[in-house]
């Protein structure tokens, strides 16, 4: 479990979070929604412990992050498989050196193990012909494969965080990442997803946060987002459908 | 009262900004020795540093130590003093100008690309990725630039002053009608810990400064191009400056040891 419990975070006199408060289970399937500059990938930043709020406690697994030393913080964010956006590939590796970066660090290091890992992995999101491509080589759609396959590679991950996973995709590629994400949760692990993209988040998430101006101004369903009374949450569905 | 707002504000930066650079040099210096060791990444950097500047340093060592030749030994031949040009130049080399001009070359080469470097894995989040992994950003990124920095200027500043002395002789010798044996015996005469120290402490000082300087402003990098722009600018502009003042504070002290002040 993920909780939120008043939470505020302010950036260069700019209040970006104004005490939010919420909980997510390991399992949910959740769309964060909202305008650009709204938020939205600070919270998955919170969430890992990569940004910490000025106020409010966050707690994971019932661990609380405040306090939390560096070192507890990693081993906190194993519990997550994180993409970020437009996939954040180590430049100065290949597409099987992402994917094996993580398992490095787990320590395993048998390279006929990592290379079958890794194989397993990139064959899961349908790019194992690109093993030895580096990053500048691949298109954005396998760019976010990849660091799909990265975040897979996390094996003690219950959930993952996806920030803005469909942006500047075309329809086909978007729909091959929308399927990954969907196909990915089956298995018990669930999601946090980032988006600007209403229908995106529709055909992959079950429950939905809408943030404006640092607060949640719907939490809810998809049929509660469609018809929700309030007017900033109706625009931006209006609009964005 | 807006004007006073902004000073303020730009007071406080520079602050938070002076605490965050001291915070990256107190975390590298304490991490040079603890584990995980990334030696591939500092044999890395060690070679993109040092073997891939030595052509440039050797074209700007010879030529400044060309120029510098002819410079003196026109005015010393006028004095009657030309059989002097090999003590001031190796004196001008070896204890002040090699350590400068060669950090200063090292600063637009490697601080530049390493500012640029970090700065474009911040902003694409691969520093954050880095976190995410469990892999310490500074133990990863900067302590191998550090090492780096420390081992392969001091080599490159040999390097570099052989260079100079060697083109300095080139312009006594072929040019000036100097006895080779008078020009390197002139300097061989200031082979002395008084200039030797200098040129060997300096560069190993600049090269812990570029290296932290580089990295703190590479990560601290923020808005896309234009700021990845101002970061490599200012990564180089930083050195720079700071490679001058710590030219005299280094050169203060030494002398101040020594006895000589």
């Amino acid at each position: 479990m993920i909780h939120f419990d008043n939470v505020v975070f302010a950036r260069e006199q700019r209040t970006i979070l104004d005490r939010i408060s919420f909980a997510v289970a390991f399992n949910e399937r959740v769309a964060i929604l909202g305008g650009s500059g709204e938020g939205k990938t600070t919270i998955l930043k919170l969430i890992i412990g990569l940004e910490l709020p000025d106020s409010g406690e966050i707690t994971v697994a019932g661990e609380s992050l405040a306090g939390s030393s560096e070192r507890r913080l990693q081993v906190l964010r194993r519990k997550f498989g994180v993409v970020f956006q437009e996939g954040a590939l180590f430049d100065s590796l290949s597409v099987g050196e992402n994917v094996a970066f993580p398992l490095r660090e787990a320590g395993v290091h048998d390279p006929v193990r990592l290379e079958e890992k890794v194989r397993g992995l990139l064959r899961k999101v349908g790019i194992e012909h690109a093993i030895g491509y580096m990053p500048e080589e691949l298109s954005g759609g396998m760019r976010r494969r990849t660091a799909i396959a990265r975040a897979l590679a996390t094996e003690q991950s219950k959930i993952f965080l996806y920030d803005e996973p469909t942006a500047d995709l075309d329809p086909v590629n978007a729909a091959i990442i929308r399927d990954l994400i969907n196909n990915l949760s089956g298995d018990g692990r669930g999601f946090i997803e980032v988006t600007h993209s209403v229908p995106d988040a529709l055909r992959t998430a079950r429950r939905f946060l809408f943030i404006q101006n640092g607060s949640i101004l719907l939490d809810g369903d998809a049929r509660q987002l469609k018809s929700t009374g309030n007017k900033s949450v109706k625009d931006f569905v209006r609009k964005a459908l | 009262m807006v004007q006073g707002n902004t000073a303020i504000r730009r007071l406080k930066l520079l602050v938070a900004q002076v605490q965050d650079f001291y915070r990256l040099t107190l975390m590298s210096l304490a991490g040079i020795f603890g584990r995980p060791a990334y030696f591939h990444e500092i044999a890395r950097h060690m070679d993109g540093a040092g073997t891939g500047s030595i052509g440039i340093v050797v074209i700007v060592s010879v030529f400044i130590g060309m120029a510098l030749s002819l410079q003196i030994i026109t005015e010393l031949s006028v004095m009657g003093l030309k059989m002097y040009t090999g003590q001031i130049i190796g004196t001008a080399i070896i204890s002040e100008i090699g350590p400068v001009i060669i950090a200063i070359v090292y600063a637009g080469r490697v601080g530049s690309g390493t500012a640029s470097e970090l700065g474009s894995m911040k902003l694409n989040r691969q520093v954050d990725a880095l976190r995410v992994y469990g892999v310490d950003p500074v133990k990863k990124l900067v302590i191998p630039r550090v090492i780096g920095g420390v081992v392969v200027l001091p080599a490159l500043t040999f390097i570099g002053d052989v260079a100079s002395l060697s083109g300095g002789a080139y312009i006594a010798v072929f040019i000036h009608d100097q006895s080779p044996s008078v020009y390197w015996n002139q300097v061989r005469a200031i082979l002395h810990p008084r200039w030797i120290l200098p040129g060997g402490i300096k560069p190993l000082v600049f090269g812990l400064f570029i290296a932290l300087i580089s990295c703190y402003t590479g990560i601290a990098a923020t808005g896309g191009s234009q700021g990845l722009q101002r970061a490599t600018t200012r990564a180089f502009v930083n050195s720079v400056i700071m490679i001058i003042i710590l030219d005299f504070v280094v050169t203060r002290m030494i002398l101040f040891f020594m006895g000589n002040m």
